[in-house]
């Protein structure tokens, strides 16, 4: 036999023996059998509920009776966030962003985070396929390769196999397929949960995931690679398994937990994102502005009067009322939009924080690029946010382009809910709400700087472990 | 011999990177702790003083009024005021809803709790009920991860840091065998672990000890006021918390074995401890008792809202609804049945009979929570630092208990709102200048200790029996003879 097997031969065993790699193995298919369960479970209670609710929400809309279309505009409909697919394996921000909003006359935030409903053990973590891979992995990998090199040098073994006429690099290779053998195990897992998400999920929406899940996959193993890498160079360069493995459980708790909290702690130091009372003071006091100023309604019919050569209010083609109130929204909405996108602009602005302090910690890069890519990150809930900011605007302008068009030009505002009534053939000209998310390049683009950092740290730690191991010593 | 250790520890590196790492998480822990609670104190007071401008600038709108009708001048007013404006009671009570504003808890400092994630404040109207949907706009991916509170430094960083520094209290000298010699000396085995390992927790404890107090003077300077006998029991169940992982490195020490070994077994207890099974719990209690579902909740609420507030489509059909709504008004409060103004009241009724549909929505969703919260707390006595992580955030006062206080108490207040508004709205009654300090405002009443301690006697007893199975195993060990 090949002196690269022989070692790596022992290697395996040694690690059979001790119970580490038959715990490790069976803990990780645990807890990935538990997360995944868990995480279909609430997608699909989550979606369901979403998306019937949403439905009766249309056939409320429909439904209304023979009524005035600013009143219509009021009753509005609540928008739902939808859930994508991949939220099963990472939920990302799903548990803190809220699940709904009205979109009516005013504009309103998401409300009803799920956390808001869930307990405090929740903020300890939830528990899903991506937390497991991101934080319980490496953890294994560190336990498993922690002696890699430091146990053979502390019994004499390293000695004695040298002694024996091994080369030198036939030892390390050896050592390096018998560390890294285990890997192999992390292949069926991938393949179980990507088996059992087609079965759950069915083909069509299954397809449709593939790429991002793909990619997800290359983070993840960029991720492994990077901790593999790191615990293969300490354990050659420690000068006891104690010393490695003291110093490995460090590095994970301190980029697993400590860097994150401290992203946190800096964002809100730095850039805090304005409180929704900031917000809702700031429509307020223009509202209160418009109160004062007036509105332009007597304007409006003389320009009105102009334009249409007409003598009077009847015979004017248009409703000044309406023309009143689609100008009104007009003017209002980039105050609206100002003022929300102030929080929504502090969302991004932190994506892009926590991509940058990810230098300090390869697992929040690894969290931020598969947030991204599920679907779950904050980049693709502020798209939303706008996406269903448009829907709103657009209803509203619809039912106030009706008054304008069919609305009698003598019926003053106040009389509007009174003495203009339509019926269907205005409701359904708001089409139902409908959301594409943004297309995987642009997901991808979008955490550039999270996947140059991944490929960086990953890159680094292999030069590392290369060059502290090509220097690593016989003795302890 | 205590000193002996302490001056042999103090010149191990060790003992600078668990000072170090002590202090800067307990430094930043406290000072992030700080700064939220420093930030809800100033929400808080905003809130309150932009509802108090809000209400100063009507009550200016409403003396130019006053003082145009005095002075004979009424058509230098707006007639769209005179419509629709601040002379009316329900024009005050609907363009400037009162606000109910939860303040800072008092200790928040020392743990965050639930306090990002719930709404803090809520607004009502006369006419309209309360919804507890109020909007926050905290950053979502600073909400997954969670905020470095203290709370979250006492219960992950310094047991991390007392295993890190505990798990070779001798398993060294043991492996190189010293051990025989240091005992040739006169001191013995159980002494020289157990200083040891309390020279460690000292440095730990003392640390924790010197934040809390710094944190709490800080806090006494900026507010004028601490509870203090919390802050007590907040510190002494910290500080067991610390002591019952000292407790377990020195078990594990007892146990004879190598350095990589302790080291393993007690960062694996750690893990399991601090992140399997609190993770783990909300997965067992779903499994039990599912989460209520929310998006059932807002279903049936909308359609409540839409069924009282719309009106029906026909003349008949109104005529019907406004009867029969206002014949179960006034069942509810007969002292209105005379009043002539039927427009309002049926108003005030269309309000009212959401109100009352919600409450048997909200019961439902509210019981179903409930049963989940017990159900986790059951299962949460398998892991001590989610046990403790519920009575830190409850003494802390950031927990659901305090956020349930102030939906009560936010429902009692905007009843007194209605108190005061309905009689002037009913009776059309002119709004003036000198009535706006008479619109009642929100103060919180803090839980009393009573109602903070009681629901905690379960888990602390969980967590007495936790320390007190870990000392008799010690102590158990400890009488044995030791492996050298």
């Amino acid at each position: 036999m090949h002196p690269i097997y022989r070692v790596a031969r022992r290697d395996l065993i040694e690690r059979w023996r001790d119970g580490r790699l038959l715990w490790s193995s069976v803990s990780l298919c645990v807890l990935l059998a538990v997360s995944f369960g868990f995480g279909w479970h609430t997608y699909e209670l989550r979606g369901s509920q979403r998306k019937a609710i949403q439905d009766s929400e249309r056939a409320r809309w429909l439904a209304q009776r023979y009524r005035s279309p600013h009143v219509a505009a009021g009753q509005g409909v609540y928008v739902f966030r939808p859930e994508p697919l991949l939220a099963s394996l990472e939920p990302g921000i799903d548990s803190f962003a809220g699940i709904a909003t009205h979109a009516e006359e005013d504009r309103h935030f998401f409300t009803w985070k799920p956390a808001e409903d869930e307990l405090v053990a929740h903020r300890f973590g939830e528990v899903s396929v991506a937390s497991v891979l991101q934080f319980v992995v490496p953890l294994f990998i560190i336990v498993l390769l922690y002696s890699t090199f430091t146990r053979d040098r502390e019994t004499g073994i390293l000695r004695l196999t040298m002694s024996l006429g091994v080369k030198r690099w036939h030892y390390v290779a050896g050592k390096l397929l018998g560390g890294l053998a285990p890997a192999l195990v992390l292949v069926p897992l991938f393949l179980s949960i990507a088996i059992a998400l087609r079965v759950l999920a069915g083909g069509a929406a299954f397809v449709e995931v593939v790429p991002a899940l793909i990619w997800i996959a290359v983070s993840f193993l960029l991720l492994f690679a990077t901790f593999a890498a790191l615990a293969l160079g300490v354990s050659a360069t420690a000068k006891s398994s104690r010393t490695a493995l003291l110093f490995l459980l460090l590095c994970w708790c301190f980029t697993g937990f400590i860097v994150p909290h401290l992203a946190v702690a800096l964002e809100e130091r730095f850039a805090a994102t304005p409180t929704a009372s900031d917000v809702l003071n700031v429509l307020h006091l223009y509202a209160l502005a418009e109160r004062d100023h007036g509105d332009e309604f007597d304007e409006i019919v003389a320009e009105l009067m102009q334009k249409y050569h007409s003598p009077d209010l009847a015979h004017l083609p248009v409703s000044p009322v309406g023309v009143n109130r689609t100008r009104s929204m007009e003017r209002g909405e980039p105050v609206s939009v100002a003022a929300f996108d102030s929080v929504y602009n502090s969302y991004l602005r932190h994506d892009r924080l926590m991509q940058w302090i990810s230098l300090a910690s390869p697992t929040s890069a690894a969290q931020d690029i598969s947030t991204s890519l599920a679907g779950t990150g904050p980049g693709e809930f502020v798209d939303l946010a706008h996406a269903v900011e448009a829907y709103r605007y657009s209803l509203n302008q619809t039912m106030n382009r009706d008054i304008v068009e069919h609305c009698p030009p003598t019926i003053p505002g106040y009389r509007l809910a009174d003495d203009y009534h339509r019926g269907i053939e205005v409701w359904s000209q708001v089409p139902a709400f409908s959301y594409t998310p943004v297309n995987l390049n642009t997901r991808i683009l979008r955490e550039g700087i999270a996947w140059s950092i991944s490929i960086f740290w990953c890159v680094l730690a292999m030069a590392f472990a290369a060059f502290r191991i090509a220097r690593m010593g016989v003795d302890a | 011999m205590f000193l002996r250790e302490w001056k042999f520890f103090y010149k191990l590196p060790i003992f600078w990177i668990v000072l170090a790492v002590s202090w800067l998480s307990l430094g930043l822990g406290g000072w992030n702790g700080y700064k939220r609670w420093s930030s809800q104190v100033t929400q808080a007071r905003l809130l309150n003083q932009q509802f108090e401008a809000t209400l100063a600038r009507r009550q200016e709108s409403l003396s130019k009024i006053e003082k145009a009708f005095a002075s004979g001048h009424p058509e230098t007013i707006r007639p769209s005021n005179l419509i629709w404006g601040v002379t009316q009671p329900q024009f005050i009570s609907a363009n400037d809803p009162p606000v109910s504003v939860l303040p800072a808890a008092p200790l928040g400092f020392l743990a965050t709790g639930r306090s990002d994630t719930l709404p803090r404040s809520y607004t009502s109207s006369a006419f309209r009920g309360l919804e507890p949907n109020a909007p926050t706009t905290d950053d979502p991916v600073a909400l997954l991860i969670g905020d470095f509170d203290l709370k979250f430094v006492v219960l992950a960083i310094l047991p991390l840091i007392l295993v890190l520094s505990c798990f070779d209290l001798l398993a060294t000298e043991r492996e190189d065998g010293t051990l025989r010699l240091l005992l040739s000396q006169p001191t013995s085995f159980r002494r020289l672990l157990l200083y040891r390992a309390s020279v460690r927790g000292v440095l730990v404890g003392v640390s924790l000890l010197v934040t809390i107090v710094a944190l709490a003077f800080a806090v006494y300077l900026a507010s004028g006021f601490i509870w203090t006998g919390r802050l007590a029991v907040y510190t002494t169940v910290s500080e067991a918390y610390l002591a019952f992982w000292l407790l377990a490195a020195v078990g594990v020490n007892l146990l004879g074995r190598s350095g990589t070994s302790n080291s393993l077994l007690l960062g694996g207890t750690w893990a399991i401890m601090v992140i399997f099974l609190p993770g783990m719990t909300p997965v067992l209690a779903e499994a039990i008792s599912p989460t209520p579902s929310r998006a059932l909740y807002i279903d049936l609420a909308r359609a409540a809202r839409l069924e009282f507030y719309n009106a029906a489509p026909d003349e008949q059909g109104r005529k019907l609804q406004e009867q029969t709504m206002l014949a179960a008004f006034f069942k509810r409060h007969p002292e209105w049945a005379k009043e002539p103004n039927r427009q309002s009241l049926y108003l005030a009724s269309k309000g009212e009979e959401f109100n009352l549909e919600v409450e048997k929505i909200t019961k439902q969703f509210d019981a179903a929570r409930e049963h989940q919260d017990k159900i986790s707390a059951s299962i949460s006595v398998f892991s001590v630092t989610a046990t403790v992580d519920q009575i830190l955030t409850a003494i802390s006062g950031n927990s659901d208990a305090r956020q349930a206080t102030f939906l009560r108490q936010s429902l009692k207040f905007f009843s007194r709102q209605k108190e005061y508004f309905w009689p002037r709205i009913f009776r059309n009654e002119v709004f003036r200048t000198s009535q706006f300090v008479e619109i009642p405002r929100f103060a919180f009443t803090e839980p009393s200790t009573q109602e903070v301690f009681q629901p905690l006697l379960p888990l602390g007893l969980v967590f007495g029996a936790w320390c007190a199975s870990l000392t008799i195993i010690t102590l158990w060990q400890l009488r044995r003879k030791p492996i050298l």
